[in-house]
């Protein structure tokens, strides 16, 4: 146990401390924080210069009474389209709209602007008008707001959920955790693909094995790179975490969402053992083969397998009940980012969660015992390739 | 007790047989060469021996019964190929196989300085191992082998890439390891460094065991009827030497059959006129005995390390002056 806890150490902080290991953990939360801020930029800078306004029918209100309302972009009121073309030109306004005196029987509007006008414009137009006409309306005064600008307040209540917060964030939440998880085994994974072939080619697992069992070496080597996954999960989601607490203390519309930890944990439970089944395929090909060239070629195969949920990504989230559904969370190769597609958008069965997670585990404990055994064969052949027929010769051998 | 016994064990790999009823015992205080050609089984043998891979039939007792995790704590094995992890640096690397033959690491890392600069690597601590040479590699590997103190060593090809002067240096350090009582196998095809350190030999042919026993006896079961000799007088003229020619002043003589050394010896005694300065039994190199046993082919392909200029053989030296 103790040999086991010295190589999971030293197989961590092998590949923890390689650039490339540390520009992937930050630098993928480095590109997000960018992306970010090049999304804030677009909006800081979105146009919010003065509408003018030309009003030939006399029904406008003036526009300080309809700022009570909040208005974005605010409105200026020009007496003549000369007046209103000049500030346009001389770029104080960002475009202006007339009234023509026939409006009240066409509703015909005509908009004047130089450049990108903000999309915003045509609905603060229409409220502007809308509020203008129910002041001059006679409609009493409670009725005339709910009717004006910012008068409909819709509320979505969903009749087939009591989840809080919305439907996009159970979505959206297990499948982006899904996608770090899978891309931090695909990374970290990968390693072991590595270090299997270059210690098979020097014969430093030779002398390993002279000091622990195979069963040792690999629980060892998938302790380490589990946790090594599990460390670019921690920095992935703390950064994901802390840059959502942001922008949800400035986005009012967010603050109903809570960060959903149970998927986490979910995501977490699910993973390890996948992770290790993905880890034992990769040694099992680092065994078989000279060079990781070839042995990334084979890798191939087991992204394939992994990206079968991604195939069914419709029905996933369309009918996350149906048989094919249940299915997929339930095969160990699938099943870790169907469960976590489908826990965000319905309740799973007590009985396939656990008849998933079991299979899955029982899956990787199996894997690694493969992994023993063909390391044995494996050790035999160094400088030779390993056909599927020899391994599993061998592994009816032993 | 033996502290390894290999009883009758057999491997096979596909239709090749690998290791074919072998059955060795090596005792403690001993080095044990371990010779054969490539492929001969050798390799397997080992890996069989360290519960690498397992046996078809026979059976492995080291120290004494199966193989646990405390005895691989008391094994030491430096493999043929030898690579280490060359992006890590050299102390880490041998502190890390350290720990996993259980040594605390604070102990493991006084060992390790004695060590390397005892091997002339005490500089190259903090170097990555890919900046060392073959050389220091190998020296840095014999320092892994070695450094939890192990009762049972396996060296193959410990001389390899290692100039003549660190060979002297790992040479007298696996004699001194024999000395204070460790069992040692040594497989290598430098055949005079057999000759100067083994106790025993076992030459694995195609995975049979075709010779075995102490070097001296079996130098001597392959021994011709011939003497080196020196001196004056008619030395190879005696009725006594059925064929003799001159090399360096030195006669190299095949006796007649039924002839032995000590008789010769004892007739050119009595020869007033002959007078002895040298005289040797001669005995065939290991060398020569490998290459007798699996063929001249396969020692070629071995590049066996053939020490042409040195006598042939001196087991025997009497050097005496008769009737002078």
């Amino acid at each position: 146990m103790k040999k086991t806890f010295f190589i999971a150490r030293y197989e961590y902080w092998r590949f923890a401390r390689r650039k490339g290991f540390v520009f992937v953990v930050l630098g993928l939360p480095l590109l997000m924080l960018a992306a970010f801020a090049v999304i804030f930029l677009v909006f800081s800078s979105r146009e919010n210069r003065p509408v003018g306004a030309v009003d030939e029918t006399g029904i406008l209100i003036a526009p300080d009474i309809y700022a009570e309302i909040d208005a974005s972009p605010p409105f200026v009121i020009y007496t003549s389209e000369v007046e209103a073309r000049a500030a346009l030109e001389d770029e104080d306004i960002q475009a202006y709209f007339v009234v023509p005196a026939g409006y009240l029987t066409t509703g015909d509007i005509l908009v004047f602007h130089a450049g990108d006008a903000s999309e915003d414009v045509n609905g603060e137009i229409s409220d502007y008008l809308r509020t203008s006409l129910l002041a001059g309306s006679g409609v009493a005064e409670d009725l005339a707001s709910r009717l004006g600008a910012g008068g409909l307040d819709t509320q979505f209540i969903s009749l087939l959920e009591e989840r809080s917060g919305n439907e996009i964030a159970s979505f959206l939440f297990p499948f982006f955790l899904g996608l770090l998880l899978m891309m931090s085994i695909f990374t970290t994974g990968g390693y072991m693909l590595q270090a299997v072939v270059d210690e098979k080619e020097n014969r430093t697992m030779e002398i390993l094995l002279t000091s622990v069992t195979p069963e040792q070496l690999m629980t060892g080597k998938m302790a380490g790179l589990v946790c090594l996954g599990m460390t670019q999960i921690l920095v992935w989601t703390s950064f994901l975490l802390v840059g959502f607490l942001i922008i949800r203390t400035n986005v009012p519309e967010l603050s109903l969402i809570v960060p959903p930890f149970d998927m986490v944990a979910l995501g977490v439970a699910w993973f390890v053992p996948y992770y290790i089944i993905y880890a034992c395929f990769m040694a099992i090909v680092g065994l078989s083969v000279t060079e990781v060239s070839e042995g990334q070629q084979a890798a191939g195969i087991f992204s394939l397998l992994a990206a079968i949920p991604f195939w069914f990504m419709l029905l996933l989230i369309t009918a996350p009940d149906s048989t094919v559904a249940v299915a997929l969370s339930l095969i160990p190769f699938t099943s870790p980012f169907s469960i976590l597609i489908r826990y965000g958008l319905t309740t799973i069965p007590p009985w396939q969660m656990i008849l998933s997670w079991l299979l899955l585990a029982g899956t990787a404990v199996f894997t690694i015992y493969l992994v023993g055994q063909v390391m044995r064969l494996g050790m035999l052949r160094y400088g030779q390739r390993l056909t599927v027929r020899q391994i599993l010769g061998g592994i009816r051998s032993s | 007790m033996a502290t390894v016994q290999v009883k009758q064990v057999s491997k096979r790999f596909g239709s090749t047989q690998a290791v074919d009823d072998v059955s060795l015992e090596i005792a403690p205080g001993e080095i044990f060469g371990l010779l054969g050609p490539n492929g001969a089984g050798k390799t397997t043998l080992i890996r069989i021996i360290l519960d690498i891979i397992r046996p078809d039939t026979g059976k492995i007792a080291v120290f004494g019964g199966p193989m646990d995790e405390a005895k691989k704590n008391r094994i030491g094995y430096l493999p043929e190929e030898r690579g280490l992890y060359a992006d890590i640096k050299l102390m880490s690397v041998i502190l890390y196989l350290a720990s996993l033959k259980g040594i605390d690491r604070k102990e493991a890392a006084t060992r390790a300085e004695a060590y390397l600069r005892q091997l002339d690597l005490w500089a190259y601590r903090d170097k990555h191992l890919k900046e060392l040479s073959r050389g220091m590699h190998q020296k840095a590997q014999f320092i892994v082998t070695i450094l939890h103190d192990p009762d049972l060593i396996i060296v193959d090809e410990p001389f390899s890439g290692l100039d003549p002067v660190n060979t002297r240096l790992i040479r007298n350090m696996i004699l001194g390891l024999r000395d204070e009582g460790k069992c040692i196998i040594m497989s290598t095809h430098q055949m005079h460094q057999v000759e100067e350190m083994c106790d025993r030999i076992a030459l694995i042919h195609r995975g049979q065991k075709v010779l075995a026993g102490p070097v001296m006896a079996v130098r001597r079961q392959f021994a011709k009827n011939t003497v080196e000799i020196s001196g004056s007088g008619p030395l190879n003229t005696l009725p006594e030497v059925e064929h003799a020619r001159q090399i360096n002043g030195t006669w190299h003589v095949t006796l007649a059959e039924g002839i032995t050394p000590q008789r010769y010896l004892r007739v050119l005694a009595r020869h007033e006129e002959i007078s002895v300065e040298h005289f040797t039994v001669a005995l065939p190199r290991l060398n020569d005995i490998f290459i007798s046993m699996v063929g001249a082919d396969a020692a070629e392909e071995e590049n066996m390390t053939v020490m042409p200029t040195e006598p042939a053989a001196e087991m025997t030296s009497i050097e005496k002056g008769v009737g002078g």
